[in-house]
């Protein structure tokens, strides 16, 4: 048998065509009990269109993976359509967990790429907060495995927290050596209009905060909320407004692990990241040191660690030290979370990716505003599914 | 009353009120059920083996995710291994206190490549560390319903 990887797909690459990201739009990260699901779409999906200065799209992707338990309600890619004035296009929901707005701009750009469609609209959207905190966090729980992880009881946060207290044991940290992430990330959020938590974080606070799952507490931990986050992408070649930076899709890539984190030969390795990123270089033709800014997926502290152990940004068990040496800020060698990430901006799961993708562009258009990162030229967003089964990785590029 | 005979109110026919028993059945997969059923009927642990890889898979799988190769080759394994990792929970998930912090491990198992994520108990939270060893406690035969909930915990040994 003939492995995948062995078949000669040059071919194929060429006819691909180059993708831009025209236009984004975000709702601010919140509890908005009193905004309907789809409405939150809309108005992301609007703002992004007026960005990109288009009225009409050939298809739209919906990036959700809690409506069907939390809002009784499925079929996004019509429903958004219809309440959007796209009726008639091609719409679906694409769903991968805490991946899954990542995963619809991956589809996006295949469809856009491939040339099956000019412009796509991909919206993130999710609504976490009209059900009560336990339905919310088993609804969660059913991205891990629901034989043998779910079954009994386990949460993300109980995932984490194992994956968390084996890394201090293994490479020797203690908890207050994580809170650069959760300081980082709130000190970004401040300067963020869009951000659920916009107050900073001290290292005091950090350690001091209310134990949830040893050793994670509750500022090692993202938020449950509401938000809903677009871009719009169109070929490349017809991406030229004057007045604007033009961001090119330099790279879309997507890896897998196994569901169930027992399964993993070693759980402190991001396997299906490693994959996820490497495909990512390779597609784009850099490496880590050409990344000017990581928009990683810090759904906990130790997640931020791990993933950027397998971006190539830190060795094995240094991703900590990274953070402890000051080098994830804005000023730093990779800064990351420069708008708040997971952490501090929210992190509305189905949305989430598609907020990391928007928060790029603002960077390599020069407008993040206080959060600027000098000279972004060339930025990485990545976004986590499960305890790092799907792992999708977009590297974008000041064209 | 004829079966033609048109039935214009509910009261005209004959009704009895009262729940109707159903069952369903729920498969984990040909290798999670003979993997649950083990446990339920024999309260041991079976793994696949793929001999050319020298892996042992537990929880069992159909296939070697090395070679690829299906794998018919079944055996027992101990329920004991060592504690990889632990966490002590403290709140539930509508976030309110536990009455009582709850332990939860990753045990690696001894005889097999794979582990399981389940409760620790029979021991304090401050007494647990890294590389423990324990066991798994099974329930009693007539409360197995062939699921993971089928162990109750692991222990020290």
């Amino acid at each position: 048998m003939r492995h995948p990887s062995e078949v000669d797909c040059a071919a194929a690459t060429e006819i691909m065509r180059e993708v831009a990201v025209i236009g984004v739009g975000q709702t601010a990260v919140g509890e908005h009990w009193g905004i309907s699901l789809r409405h939150l779409a809309l108005e992301a999906v609007q703002a992004a269109m007026a960005d990109a200065g288009v009225v009409r799209a050939d298809a739209l992707y919906v990036g959700n993976m809690l409506s069907g338990e939390l809002e009784g309600q499925e079929h996004l890619g019509a429903l958004v359509a219809d309440f959007a004035g796209l009726r008639g296009i091609e719409a679906f929901k694409i769903e991968a967990a805490c991946g899954s707005g990542a995963a619809a701009v991956r589809m996006g750009y295949v469809a856009v790429a491939g040339e099956l469609a000019d412009i796509v609209v991909v919206v993130g959207v999710e609504k976490m907060t009209d059900t009560l905190g336990p339905d919310t966090t088993a609804a969660l729980a059913m991205a891990a495995d629901a034989d043998y992880e779910a079954a009994h009881g386990a949460s993300f946060v109980t995932l984490n927290a194992l994956l968390m207290r084996r890394y201090m044991h293994q490479y020797g940290y203690a908890h207050q050596d994580f809170a650069p992430f959760a300081v980082n990330a709130h000190q970004n959020a401040l300067n963020n209009p869009y951000a659920m938590f916009r107050f900073p974080v001290s290292c005091e606070k950090f350690s001091r905060a209310r134990m949830i799952s040893e050793p994670i507490n509750l500022l090692d931990s993202s938020p449950i909320c509401d938000g809903a986050a677009a871009v719009v992408l169109a070929p490349l070649c017809e991406a030229r407004d004057p007045s604007m930076t033009t961001v090119r899709v330099a790279a879309s890539a997507v890896g897998t692990d196994t569901l169930a984190v027992h399964d993993r030969k070693d759980p402190l390795v991001l396997a299906g990241a490693e994959l996820s990123s490497q495909r990512a270089y390779e597609g784009a033709g850099v490496r880590p040191a050409d990344i000017d800014l990581f928009e990683l997926h810090d759904a906990f502290t130790i997640m931020a660690a791990l993933s950027l152990e397998a971006a190539g940004f830190a060795d094995r068990g240094r991703g900590l030290a990274l953070a402890l040496d000051g080098e994830i800020g804005i000023n730093g060698r990779i800064p990351v979370t420069t708008m708040g990430g997971l952490k501090a901006r929210g992190h509305p799961v189905g949305a989430t990716g598609v907020y990391q993708i928007v928060e790029v562009v603002q960077q390599l258009r020069g407008l993040a505003g206080e959060n600027q990162v000098p000279n972004a030229r060339i930025g990485m967003a990545q976004n986590i599914g499960g305890s790092g089964a799907t792992v999708i990785t977009h590297i974008l590029e000041q064209s | 009353m004829s079966l033609l005979h048109r039935i214009e109110h509910p009261d005209d026919a004959l009704n009895w009120h009262g729940d109707m028993p159903t069952e369903g059945r729920y498969t984990a997969g040909i290798a999670g059920e003979r993997f649950f059923r083990e446990i339920k009927e024999k309260g041991q642990f079976l793994a696949t083996v793929c001999l050319d890889c020298d892996i042992t898979y537990m929880p069992p799988r159909l296939y070697c995710e090395e070679c690829f190769s299906h794998l018919d080759e079944w055996v027992e394994v101990g329920s004991w291994g060592h504690v990889h990792t632990f966490t002590v929970v403290h709140r539930d998930l509508d976030n309110e206190p536990l009455s009582e912090p709850r332990i939860l491990a990753f045990v690696t198992l001894d005889d097999a490549d794979g582990g399981l994520v389940h409760y620790l108990d029979e021991i304090e939270p401050e007494d647990v560390y890294l590389g423990m060893r324990v066991e798994a406690v099974f329930r009693a035969e007539d409360e197995r319903q062939g699921s993971i909930s089928d162990i109750e915990y692991f222990r020290p040994v």
